[in-house]
């Protein structure tokens, strides 16, 4: 059923920039070869059950570790092992297995998978998606009965699924979903089946059509809530999906995990009604490319492992000075080296152009395409033009004046120029009682501050402050 | 052009390393005429676009039509009180930096345009400038420079102007020239425009010594405890009505910016709508003070009430405090419901210094006092809020 929800305090509307992909899809070419790191999405890392020089097929598990938590990792394409070695992933050292591609695009399907997913036990799926590796996708992963999640089925009190995107170069997944309607319905089945608790599912409430559609499908279906919400950022992360939807507030400094919810987004679905009706492990994903340093800005389907240089060297302009990005502009880390690969769990990558020009009386022009918070830029009053996405600083670094539009912005809310100035300077145990602990670290603080001052920067020291002295 | 002129101030500052402590006042000119190349090194890898010297620019341009209006009223000699009042600040602060080794930051350029706006046409011009720098310095820099200070800097200098040199503060004031905006029965007294062609105005106009404010006090106290229909009564309604018009268009006697009501609305308009100026403060203040002149100031009738309450938002330092003075960030409070709070009560104690206390003026008291109560206001609102927080960390 359809239930309407009040959004949440705080938060900012992202919308008209430059670099939002289009809803377009395209199947990437085959990469020559990849890099499958061990260590992808929700677990710890696995040890490699293959060596150098072996032949694998694409779809084969080459690494698991039946003990620890974790989900096991897929060969992405026919070939041969080249070495075994280890990488910097997303800013940790993992192992990772470098495989040549021979060009077959052929995958071997797991066994067991079927249609009639209803007709098998929850454990029978549970291991399908297991072995698929989707167990990985989640902040918490998918708990099943082979420890592959943060918390074991049951402790699980409902799933929330996050249809949506809401940084400034979102994809629209609504299109997907209006696309394959019957897909998604059958996968959000499939994990009912799996853990057998209330569904809700958030939807961009300016696409109606996906709720009928996704309502002829769904009449049946009482364990099923579907909310349309507004696309406000940060409304996809899951401290404030989860409170958004249910009302529940997830305790400072602990994730949804911890009270029961676990938390997926739409290429978990769509991967777990693969996995389990097709057969198809998880070897290849859907990849945004935003921003203006690509040529193009939409979806490419392409095979986990593909080295970032694959995608630039076809997809990105040349001339100008690129930064590449994993995951969305304000939380994400950039990646200076361009030989990482794109594991299954990354879902977005950015391309945005370095401008370190310096214009001439940069603050009294009017600024048709320019984006603030602060209504000062003709671009909130004339909404014809699209918005400039670039990592220029916009302004020299200066005192806080109290401005208070962090406060204005912050989802939580809390009162992010506090925090940063009591963490900044070494102080960060005397305001565990302002929340510091509540912050989620979307990134909006810091975007909104006229003075420049990194202050997600100085809240993160903060938390580690008072993580590492657990907590005075 | 522009840009080879600070590149050779850079190469300079290598050949020279003696010149080394200037670095600051010269990063001013640069970073004013040009963007900054800098990019973001760590997460959001993508700011906002605006900036405080924008933030700066809007409140400049909402302060401009009073400060032009000042011109026009009072003659040149308004322009050149402002020029004095930010070269002589403007001294004082970039001493400060270049002892402290910082950056000049943009505080200054708001300072410095409203405090000739809060001050008679006539002061003397080293008066001023002794203003100004003792507000600089005492109101600003011993706390720490721009955004560390607890007390509008503005204000500062124009109490201490008040309680140093009291006769060219408080009693010399000048019926202005030209209609302003009003063209109903206004008489000029000289043709053309304004006073825009002179530098001071005429001596043999006279040198009155009261504002519509202190003309009010002695006609209230005349008619206070009369009934209705006495002639003191009527005298100080019909001074009330007359003079209302007046105070809106701005050509009655007061303080250089203080006097165009209409001019201050469209500034606090402007900066609202940019969300520069909260309008929670300005709201609460003018809510606040109608509410207590319309209680405390003797009338009559309701309609003699509202006139009264018409009359005394729009007098005196009211309008110009709550738009300009009150809203400034840095000394104020940061919450939302503080901000309420906040103004309420500076509306609160200016009309009550007005009617109760031998002051005409009480705007700027208030807003010196409540000043010093708005970090204990925010921490309140802060404390209430998270009540149900304390000790919930994990």
């Amino acid at each position: 059923m359809i239930e309407k929800k009040k959004s949440f305090r705080g938060g900012r509307y992202f919308r008209r920039f430059c670099g939002a992909p289009q809803s377009k899809i395209e199947e990437f070419p085959l990469p020559s070869k990849v890099v499958i790191p061990l260590k992808q999405g929700y677990g710890e890392e696995v040890a490699a059950t293959v060596t150098a020089g072996d032949k694998v097929k694409a779809g084969m598990i080459i690494g698991e570790n039946n003990e620890s938590i974790s989900s096991p990792v897929h060969a992405s394409v026919n070939g041969t092992v080249k070495e075994i070695t280890r990488i910097n992933y997303l800013g940790q050292e993992v192992g990772a297995v470098v495989i040549e591609a021979d060009g077959d695009t052929q995958w071997q399907a797991l066994e067991g998978a079927t249609q009639e997913f209803t007709q098998k036990s929850a454990q029978e799926v549970g291991r399908l998606l297991y072995q698929a590796g989707v167990t990985a996708l989640g902040s918490a992963g998918i708990p099943t009965t082979y420890a592959s999640a943060a918390l074991t089925p049951d402790k699980v009190e409902m799933i929330v699924v996050a249809a949506l995107a809401t940084d400034p170069l979102a994809f629209p997944f609504s299109a997907l979903i209006l696309d394959k309607p019957a897909e998604f319905v059958k996968g959000l089945a499939i994990l009912h089946h799996v853990l057998p608790k209330p569904v809700h599912v958030a939807i961009n409430h300016n696409s109606m059509p996906v709720f009928d559609k996704l309502e002829e499908h769904t009449k049946e279906y009482d364990w099923l809530h579907l909310h349309p919400v507004k696309p406000k950022y940060p409304q996809e992360q899951e401290e404030i999906l989860v409170e958004t939807l249910t009302g529940k507030v997830v305790p400072d400094g602990q994730c949804a995990a911890d009270i029961g919810v676990v938390v997926l987004d739409s290429n978990a679905v769509f991967a777990a009604y693969e996995a389990v009706v097709e057969g198809k492990p998880l070897i290849e994903r859907l990849v945004v490319l935003g921003g203006a340093g690509f040529k193009e800005n939409l979806a490419v389907r392409l095979r986990v492992g593909t080295p970032l240089e694959e995608v630039a060297r076809l997809k990105a302009k040349e001339e100008e000075e690129k930064r590449f990005i994993f995951g969305n502009v304000l939380q994400g880390l950039a990646q200076p080296e361009l030989n990482v690969p794109i594991g299954r769990d990354i879902g977005a990558v950015a391309a945005l152009v370095e401008h370190r020009k310096r214009e001439f009386f940069f603050f009294m022009r009017p600024g048709f395409n320019r984006d603030s918070y602060s209504r000062m830029f003709v671009s909130s009053y004339l909404p014809f033009f699209k918005l400039r996405l670039e990592t220029n600083l916009h302004g020299e670094p200066r005192p806080c004046i109290q401005c208070a539009y962090c406060a204005d912005v912050c989802p939580r809310p809390l009162y992010p120029h506090l925090l940063a100035k009591y963490s900044e300077h070494g102080a960060a145990d005397e305001v565990i009682g302002y929340r510091l602990m509540a912050c989620i670290e979307c990134g909006l603080c810091s975007y909104v501050c006229p003075s420049k001052i990194p202050l997600m920067t100085h809240i993160q020291k903060g938390k580690e402050q008072v993580r590492k002295e657990g907590l005075l | 052009m522009l840009k080879k002129f600070f590149e050779l101030q850079y190469q300079l500052l290598e050949k020279y390393p003696a010149l080394k402590p200037l670095k600051p006042a010269i990063d001013a000119g640069d970073n004013f005429f040009y963007g900054t190349a800098e990019v973001t090194k760590e997460t959001p890898h993508v700011r906002d676009g605006a900036d405080i010297k924008r933030f700066m620019i809007v409140v400049l341009f909402a302060v401009l039509p009073c400060a032009f209006a000042a011109v026009y009223f009072y003659g040149l000699r308004a322009l050149v009180m402002i020029l004095v009042s930010y070269l002589a600040g403007g001294l004082a602060e970039v001493t400060f930096c270049i002892v402290r080794k910082e950056e000049v930051t943009e505080g200054f350029l708001i300072t410095g345009i409203l405090f000739p706006l809060i001050l008679p046409p006539t002061l003397p011009l080293w008066m001023l400038a002794v203003g100004v720098i003792f507000g600089v310095i005492f109101g600003k820099e011993v706390f720490g420079g721009t955004g560390k200070n607890p007390f509008n800097a503005a204000i500062v200098s124009r109490c201490f102007l008040y309680l140093c040199f009291p006769i060219y503060m408080a009693s010399t004031w000048y019926a202005p020239l030209g209609t302003g905006l009003d063209t109903s029965n206004f008489v000029p007294k000289i043709k053309g425009p304004g006073a825009l062609h002179m530098y001071t105005l005429p001596k043999a106009d006279a040198t009155t010594q009261a504002t519509p404010l202190t003309r009010l006090q002695a006609k209230r106290s005349k008619a206070a405890g009369k009934p209705a229909d006495s002639k003191e009564y009527q005298e100080y309604m019909q001074y009330v009505k007359q003079t209302l018009p007046s105070l809106m268009w701005g050509n009655t006697e007061g303080s250089l910016g203080e006097t165009c009501g209409i001019l201050i609305l469209l500034g606090s308009f402007f900066m609202i709508i940019q969300r520069v100026a909260n309008w929670r403060t300005t709201f609460a203040m003018l809510l606040s003070a109608a509410l207590f002149s319309f209680i405390l100031y003797d009338g009559h009738t309701l309609s003699d009430r509202l006139y009264i309450t018409l009359f005394s938002l729009f007098s005196g330092g009211m309008l110009f405090g709550a738009v300009f003075m009150a809203t400034d960030p840095v000394t104020g409070p940061i919450t939302h419901t503080g901000r309420y709070i906040y103004g309420f009560t500076i509306g609160m104690i200016a009309i009550l210094i007005r009617r109760y206390s031998g002051f005409p003026e009480g705007v700027m008291f208030a807003i010196l006092l409540m000043n010093i109560f708005a970090p204990l206001i925010d921490e309140i609102v802060m404390k209430l809020r998270y009540r149900n927080y304390r000790g919930n960390a994990q």
